[in-house]
């Protein structure tokens, strides 16, 4: 008896090889360098204090840019518009894509939402997240009886 | 709705004719290409560069773009989670029109550099209109 073999099947399996292939590349990456989801990639840098977000978004505009935090989740949300060119321009190559975007990233604690600051310099976001201060490690002191 | 920001990694130049002397990962550049009549528009993805740092040549044909970057290097923070890394940016096009070399203009707004290479009047399109008797 002959198994029916689906017609698609052998794509998913190429796709499955690929799949694994990439993966396996990823495993000569350097360990701390994740590979973002989706547009745009972000750093996040920290210490006890505080953390700096920083996102490569060039071509995005202030105005096209929203920022939000609720509890430790920070969530990216904007548009890259396209170039309003001539309507005769001829598009040779488009790498640098557009449309938009939607992004969260987890923080590693809590933050003073009311103190979060964001700067947009040469196509660079930098966010500060201040700690909040029901967040930080309280340290107790021992008293020492007698 | 993410399908045409699908391109989220720099592209490292891994095979390089020549070698870097600074110690630093050099990217290839987003670069969006566009024609008109008059025109040849670059748009070049450069996030994190400042104007004094590119480096435009143009030599014969090959218009080279040089970027450096300054290292992203907080005082008194760890880098905790990454997705991109810094580095140089470095790309060379082959211009195929004829473009006047002397008008040459770069403009760099929110980390994107838009060349203007303005076409010479020999390889600019001619419209030659058909005359009947």
């Amino acid at each position: 008896m002959y198994r029916k073999v689906q017609p698609n099947y052998i794509w998913q399996e190429m796709d499955r090889l690929q799949h694994e292939m990439n993966r396996l590349n990823g495993m000569f990456r350097p360990q701390r360098q994740a590979s973002a989801q989706s547009f745009p990639a972000i750093n996040l840098w920290s210490n006890e204090e505080s953390a700096v977000a920083t996102v490569e978004i060039p071509g995005v505009k202030i105005d096209d840019l929203e920022i939000m935090i609720t509890g430790e989740t920070l969530t990216l949300k904007g548009s890259r518009e396209p170039n309003s060119l001539a309507e005769n321009a001829v598009p040779h190559r488009q790498e640098r894509g557009c449309g938009q975007f939607i992004r969260s990233i987890k923080l590693p604690f809590l933050v003073e939402s009311e103190k979060v600051e964001a700067t947009l310099k040469k196509g660079v976001l930098n966010i500060q997240l201040p700690r909040a201060n029901n967040d930080k490690p309280r340290k107790i002191t021992v008293n020492a009886l007698g | 709705m993410t399908d045409k920001l699908a391109q989220v990694e720099k592209s490292e130049i891994m095979d390089q004719d020549t070698e870097q002397t600074r110690d630093r990962r050099v990217f290839s550049p987003f670069t969006d290409i566009y024609e008109t009549d008059q025109e040849i528009l670059l748009l070049i993805d450069l996030p994190g560069v400042e104007e004094e740092d590119i480096d435009i040549t143009l030599e014969k044909d090959i218009l080279s773009i040089n970027a450096t970057v300054e290292s992203e290097q907080l005082e008194g923070n760890s880098l905790s989670y990454a997705e991109y890394a810094i580095g140089d940016f470095h790309r060379k096009f082959r211009l195929t029109k004829m473009v006047d070399q002397e008008s040459i203009a770069a403009l760099l707004t929110d980390g994107v550099l838009k060349i203007t290479l303005s076409k010479t009047s020999l390889s600019q399109t001619k419209k030659i209109t058909v005359q009947s008797r």
